[in-house]
């Protein structure tokens, strides 16, 4: 790196720790900048503390280039409409599943001998515990969410996935698979950003997962009542301990709800840009439960395990499609609403 | 707010500067601390771009390359004014106990002092949680 034209070349070596398209728009500027700094230095070439600098960050740069260009109002927005939809799924399940059945009622067979966890009936109580009290604690003002919650709930969520997945066939006070699953891709979506603690934020926030428990709880009373279950069983468990039913139930809800959420978005997103980029990003787990449930029923009824491949492949290429989009769409919202946010993705400038 | 951010925000405080200009000034006005190496900078500045607490200024050439200037959002003065406020709460607390420390050293030689947790708790204590950018 020592040659007569001197630090130049280390650093434009330097600079290849960055995303290319980072280079293109920011490295010159970066680089005139260190070779002015070299020359106060009277450095020849780079110092191993710019080379531990460079790497670092360049590396790090590389890590963000994957979150997308969403810019930090987007993600902030993300995950607040994601801790209100696993919040209110979190209530739904405690309060449908996780208390023991009414006086003179059965839980469905077969479920009525299962063991149970503590005053609850399942370990995924924890799991609904900890989502409602980060809620309750970010609506107080008390707490303020941060990669750290997101990264608890993730954990916790991942805990309980894997406990019920080792639970299957044989059962044990674990919830169905599919719940903690889900909860821990909203916890996965609650962690790209910072809850917005303003008071719109926390409305936001409190309606819309009161909102939603409300409309789940409802619907489940309803389809609980309504079921083939013997009259002696409480309907509320029905939702739970029934996973067919509960993921029915789910997988209907999801289609409406992301829809409605959608047209409110876009209706919002003309007068505040990113609402709707956040609310489609927000509500795309609500989506691929529904495709899972599709296909996992698509013989009327009949669990169809044999279909794993073929299920893997497509959520993954939903997942695709709706990522795809979201990127398209997120950086159509970064134009509107920041266009410095976005800059380095218009090309090299100047 | 992690410490670049903070002598970003600062350096830009007095005005709009370029990259190297805002090294120059975190150099200075940062006596016997070193500094800030040009990576860490520019992670800095995407990071509060990102946020809305800074922007782009204008943009010149000069000898060939691209020198861009940047200043402060109103939000980043807001932020800069906040977390100027919430350090100095905290140096204020340790001031109080080291000068508690001090009282209690003269007073009776060496005894146990409460220190700053002490002092913190006659003075109603001091939280956490400073924003994270």
């Amino acid at each position: 790196m020592t040659t007569s034209k001197g630090p130049e070349p280390g650093y434009r070596l330097l600079l290849h720790a960055y995303p290319r398209i980072w280079r293109r728009s920011r490295g010159e500027e970066l680089l005139a900048v260190l070779l002015a700094a070299a020359e106060d230095a009277g450095r020849r070439r780079p110092s191993p503390a710019d080379a531990v600098d460079l790497i670092g960050h360049g590396l790090a740069a590389r890590g963000r280039a994957l979150i997308g260009p969403f810019p930090a109002v987007l993600r902030h927005r993300v995950a607040t409409l994601s801790l209100a939809g696993g919040a209110a799924m979190a209530a739904v399940c405690l309060a449908c599943g996780e208390l023991p059945a009414s006086p003179g009622l059965e839980q469905p067979l077969p479920y009525a001998s299962l063991t149970t966890f503590g005053p609850f009936l399942t370990l995924g109580a924890v799991l609904y515990l900890a989502w409602l009290a980060v809620a309750a604690l970010t609506v107080a003002g008390t707490l303020r969410p941060s990669r750290v919650s997101g990264a608890v709930l993730v954990a916790l969520g991942g805990g309980v996935t894997a406990s019920s997945l080792a639970a299957r066939p044989h059962p044990i006070a674990a919830p169905p698979v599919y719940l903690p699953a889900f909860l821990t891709a909203l916890s996965l979506l609650v962690c790209v950003g910072r809850v917005d603690l303003s008071r719109g934020g926390r409305w936001l926030l409190a309606a819309g997962s009161t909102g939603l428990a409300a409309a789940f709880g409802v619907v489940a009373m309803f389809r609980g009542g309504s079921n083939r279950w013997d009259d002696r069983v409480d309907p509320r468990l029905i939702f739970y301990r029934s996973w067919q039913e509960g993921l029915q139930l789910i997988s209907q809800m999801a289609w409406v709800l992301p829809l409605v959420a959608l047209v409110v978005a876009a209706l919002v997103t003309r007068v505040r840009p990113g609402w709707f980029t956040a609310t489609l990003v927000a509500t795309s787990p609500w989506l691929l439960f529904t495709l899972l449930f599709t296909l996992l029923f698509i013989d009327g009824g009949m669990r169809a395990d044999g279909r794993l491949p073929a299920l893997a492949v497509a959520v993954l290429g939903t997942v695709a499609a709706l990522g795809g989009l979201a990127y398209r769409a997120g950086v159509h919202a970064g134009r509107r609403a920041d266009p410095g946010s976005v800059a380095h993705l218009n090309g090299p400038t100047g | 707010m992690r410490q670049p951010s903070f002598l970003v925000l600062a350096a830009l405080a007095g005005g709009c500067q370029h990259g190297y200009g805002l090294m120059q000034s975190i150099r200075a006005g940062v006596e016997g601390g070193g500094g800030i190496q040009a990576g860490t900078l520019y992670a800095a500045l995407d990071r509060l771009a990102d946020e809305g607490l800074v922007r782009v200024a204008g943009e010149e050439t000069v000898d060939g390359r691209p020198r861009r200037y940047y200043e402060l959002t109103d939000e980043g003065a807001s932020a800069l004014a906040e977390e100027t406020e919430r350090l100095d709460r905290r140096v204020r607390w340790a001031q109080e106990g080291l000068a508690g420390r001090r009282r209690a050293a003269g007073a009776t030689g060496p005894t146990r002092s409460t220190g700053a947790a002490g002092a913190a708790r006659s003075a109603g204590g001091v939280g956490w949680g400073g924003a994270t950018t």
